[in-house]
């Protein structure tokens, strides 16, 4: 994109909007350019909106000068979605942050985009209801990314993903008059023709920009019975798993981790149990009368499989403690820190966290051919995820500017996304495609016969961003 | 005093994230994501490479309270709070090689 | 204004005379003496002045402020340094705190006083040697400053023979385990904080009755100095019943007012988000510090207690 444009753009977007809302220090704009995934590029300038006039009026000035935008929450993603790869104009929601109707009748937040899951949630936790939608990064993910990654989270068999919990969404087009729409409806319920909101929904901010979404929400539990499980033996923790979820139960929550990676976790943190072996973390819930049965439930299934120790709790206060969810909420730090054992406490290092999911009775030999992928190339792999739905996050933890490792794992990385396409699976459940799984969105579609899907996603970009401007060399 | 590199050592495992302006008190009141620890820390990283401080850079390190929250949450264990006195004790040295700069604290 | 005016001219009173702001030294230790403790021994309550102190830095930064908003060109913020270097002493006509904020503090000093006075042996107190740790240069990171500051403390404490110093904030707290060691070759003496040494002096105290209270934890006491439990113990022995905020202990939310020289709106804002997490605990207020005190009470409901934890523990 050439230097002239953007500044046209900027002279021209300075006599429109406020200029606090324009940042242009140069240092300041590298925190813009950067992701976890490790993605570096290089932001011209961020504009703050404050309103949906304020998006449409960017928009509409993006394209009269063809400057690429690059919208971001808070640049948690891990596939590079958000990440700045040509010179562009970051969109920065995090002024947009408010609740603007919470309605408990409905069971409906009409929300900003800004807005923090976990900020949401402590919003609506005195109303006894909730927003279900949890990834492991909720209290820094904002509703807009999380809309526009399709995010999932601990509790997503039972809930599934954001497309699940989106009515509705107000959006502006990257078009003349930077036109809004309002696409789906208030109500779950809605048929109004074609389905434009999960388009939206996943979409990585390359079709639009979201500017309020009505989400829908659900009573918290009564009572979350949780029992956490320890397995010497892997399959021993997959079966239990299959077993309870054959039973006519859906969990509420159900987390998996390989012994290694609890080992990790484990360290630096109070514990009043050993934590050896493989873990299962699983929740069910019920109401405060049933929760002795279901006690008894879990812990039968549990140690039918050889689980050499189960702890169980009655309800979250007991849960916390008795420190049961403290080890998964400990599972990044312990990539970061498996990592700072191998490459030494002063490296740099990078955390790659694979995404696939496969049918979850297909877990136990996904979780298998993994980590055997994983001894062929000679990486140390934790292993774990949602397997309640079964999406695993196989993880390594490397030093970035060793480039024979990071040729390695990219390799690894491609061969993961395979296996999973071979158990009848996908290559990305809740991170999206970003810029590292273009290749594998490719071979999946090859993979399943159906690559005209991607002409056709191509040709539905081309209607909604006619100049290509939005988040420019990501997904397709 | 804690040298530069130990310094840099320190804040070069941030793994960008971002779960530490979750409990930042100051990241919501300003104008930039320069005024939470991942912008400070960061920034920090900026100063100690390139010797570059702007008004911004200014204003980041000296809105922070040093209160530490951030420090608990972070996978990587950074002393968030230790970390930018460090580096205003760095800035104060090179202020007198008289780079003069104004320090203001802007709001949103 | 500038945040780089106010470092400039603190750090140069502080050198000039001792404190970081325009005061009457003579007036910072006045509230001891009718406690009759001993000037000497080798285990010295020091309160680094802050208590007192905070008074005088409050309406220092308010005047100077003002200063800076009326000098658009900077022309007074420079007089008003001219004065510094000349006369520091000149300014202190001009600093007039609010004296129910100066008796609030000493009264808190004379309750922790009392109570050290009252279960553990042998405690003297500095007097006129009583003097401010410089922990706000620390904080701003001028360590040269500092380290000429800190010098002139150890160099007192020398003469006066400390061999242990019980310190009664947690500023000064830290500034003496953290910053004194790094700055002063061969610091020897042993920091010990009131709060530690009462938890371990085993007092069987006076129950209170149902008194329901929330705690608001100093950032450099829970996340610097780990001193969680002890109050905690302390005020549980007296029969209190705690409802604790949600963010509290290890995870507690700054009260905002370390910015309070730098930008008040910010100080305000946050002391407001912080106020309103501790409130929705209860209406009774335990603060151990003196900034976080000061800083809370200008956003207090009119219904709610803001008491420092010395005032209730002075009912041992
Ligand atoms: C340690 C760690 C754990 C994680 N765990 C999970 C997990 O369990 N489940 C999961 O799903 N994800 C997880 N993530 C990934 C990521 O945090 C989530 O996908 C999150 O929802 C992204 O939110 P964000 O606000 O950071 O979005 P960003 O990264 O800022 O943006 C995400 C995408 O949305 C676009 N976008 C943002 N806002 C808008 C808008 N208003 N309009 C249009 N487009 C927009 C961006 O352009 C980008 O393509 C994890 C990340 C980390 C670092
Ligand atoms: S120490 Fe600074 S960066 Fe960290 S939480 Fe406190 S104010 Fe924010
Ligand atoms: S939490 Fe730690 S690793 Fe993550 S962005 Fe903040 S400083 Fe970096």
């Amino acid at each position: 994109m050439n230097e002239g444009n953007i500044k046209n753009f900027i002279n021209e977007l300075e006599s429109s909007i406020n200029s606090n809302k324009i940042l242009m220090d140069d240092i300041i704009l590298k925190l813009y350019s950067r992701e976890p995934s490790g993605i570096e590029g290089k932001a011209k300038t961020v504009v703050f909106p404050e309103n949906n006039d304020d998006v449409s009026k960017i928009l509409s000035l993006a394209y009269k000068y063809e400057v690429p935008i690059y919208a971001q929450g808070s640049s948690s993603s891990l596939s590079g979605n958000a990440a700045p790869l040509k010179e562009g104009v970051i969109v920065s929601f995090e002024r947009m942050n408010k609740i603007k109707e919470l309605n408990i009748t409905d069971s409906i937040a009409i929300v900003e985009p800004g807005i923090r899951i976990d900020e949401l949630n402590i919003n609506l936790e005195k109303s006894g209801y909730m927003f279900p939608i949890d990834p492991a990064s909720q209290s820094v993910a904002t509703i807009g990314g999380a809309i526009n990654n399709g995010a999932g989270g601990l509790k997503g068999a039972k809930y599934g993903t954001m497309k699940d919990w989106v009515n509705g969404l107000q959006i502006v087009l990257a078009d003349e008059n930077g036109t809004t729409l309002f696409v789906g409806c208030k109500t779950v319920k809605c048929r109004k023709g074609y389905d434009l909101t999960r388009l939206i929904i996943g979409s990585e901010g390359t079709l639009a920009l979201v500017t309020e979404a009505v989400l829908r929400l659900t009573p918290i539990p009564e009572s979350i019975v949780t029992s956490l499980a320890l397995f010497n033996d892997l399959s021993d923790l997959l079966n239990a798993f299959i077993e309870i979820k054959s039973s006519g139960i859906q969990p509420y929550i159900a987390e998996f981790m390989d012994s290694k990676t609890v080992e990790m976790a484990s360290k630096g943190i109070e514990l009043n149990f050993t934590p050896e072996g493989n873990m299962l973390l699983i929740s069910i819930d019920t109401t405060k009368e049933s929760t002795d049965k279901i006690k008894k439930f879990l812990e039968n299934k549990l140690s039918k499989h050889n689980a050499n120790k189960i702890i169980t709790s009655l309800n979250q206060e007991e849960a916390e403690e008795m420190g049961l969810f403290k080890i998964r909420r400990n599972l990044f730090a312990a990539q970061v820190s498996m990592g700072q054992v191998i490459y030494g406490a002063n490296k740099k290092l990078q955390v790659f966290i694979e995404d696939i999911v496969v049918p979850p009775s297909k877990i136990i030999e996904a979780v298998n051919k993994v980590r055997d992928l994983g001894i062929k190339y000679g990486l140390q792999v934790s292993i774990g995820g949602h397997i309640g739905d079964g999406n695993i996050h196989p993880s390594v933890v490397y030093d970035p500017t060793d480039e024979s490792t990071k040729d390695k794992v990219i390799k690894w990385y491609n061969e993961v996304m395979r296996i999973a396409l071979e158990l009848n699976g996908s290559i990305s459940a809740e991170h999206g495609i970003g810029i590292l799984k273009k290749e594998g969105l490719v071979m999946e579609m090859n993979y399943y016969n159906s690559s005209k899907e991607l002409s056709i996603m191509r040709s539905i970009k081309s209607i909604f961003d006619p100049k290509g401007i939005l988040n420019p060399g990501k997904v397709l | 005093m804690i040298n530069d590199i130990m310094l840099f050592d320190e804040v070069n495992r941030c793994m960008y994230c971002g779960f530490c302006e979750s409990v930042c008190p100051t990241i919501s009141l300003g104008p930039h994501r320069g005024y939470g620890p991942r912008g400070r820390v960061n920034l920090i990283k900026e100063i100690l490479k390139n010797n570059t401080i702007t008004e911004e850079v200014l204003s980041s390190i000296y809105s922070c309270l040093l209160c530490n929250a951030c420090n608990l949450v972070c996978p990587a264990k950074i002393d968030i709070g230790r970390a930018v006195r460090e580096v205003r004790a760095i800035i104060n040295n090179y202020n007198k090689q008289s780079i003069k700069k104004k320090i203001i604290i802007r709001e949103r | 204004m500038d945040a780089k005016d106010i470092m400039d001219l603190l750090a140069e009173i502080t050198l000039k005379t001792g404190y970081p702001v325009p005061v009457n030294k003579d007036a910072l230790f006045k509230w001891a003496e009718p406690l009759k403790l001993p000037s000497n021994g080798d285990t010295y309550i020091y309160t680094g002045a802050l208590y007192q102190l905070i008074p005088y830095i409050n309406y220092t930064v308010k005047y100077l402020e003002l200063i800076s908003e009326l000098s658009a060109g900077n022309s007074l913020i420079n007089l008003v340094k001219k004065i510094v270097s000349i006369s520091p002493y000149y300014l202190s006509s001009i600093i007039k705190p609010n004296i129910k904020e100066i008796n609030e503090s000493e009264l808190i000093l004379k309750n922790i006083a009392k109570i050290l006075q009252n279960h553990v042996k042998g405690i003297s107190y500095l007097y006129e040697d009583d003097i401010y740790s410089g922990v706000l240069l620390y904080d701003f990171g001028m360590d040269d400053y500092f380290s000429i500051h800190a010098h002139r403390v150890f160099e007192k404490f020398k003469l006066k023979n400390v061999r242990r110093v019980i310190t009664v904030d947690p500023h000064t707290t830290h500034v003496l385990r953290e910053g004194y060691p790094r700055y002063v070759d061969k610091f020897d003496i042993e920091v010990i904080n009131y709060l530690e040494l009462l938890d371990k002096a085993n007092i069987n105290a006076e129950k209170l009755g149902n008194l329901i209270v929330t705690i608001h934890d100093p950032c450099y006491y829970s996340r610097y100095e780990n001193i969680i439990d002890q109050p905690r113990k302390l005020l549980k022995s007296m029969g209190i019943k705690i409802n604790e905020a949600k963010r509290s202990g290890k995870n507690t939310f700054c009260c905002g007012g370390p910015l309070e020289s730098f930008s008040p709106k910010f100080s305000i804002d946050i002391a407001k988000m912080r106020m309103n997490q501790l409130i929705s605990e209860s209406n009774f207020i335990i603060t151990m510090c003196p900034i976080c005190k000061a800083n809370l009470s200008r956003v207090k409901p009119s219904n709610v207690k803001l008491i420092d934890i010395a005032e209730i523990l002075s009912k041992f």
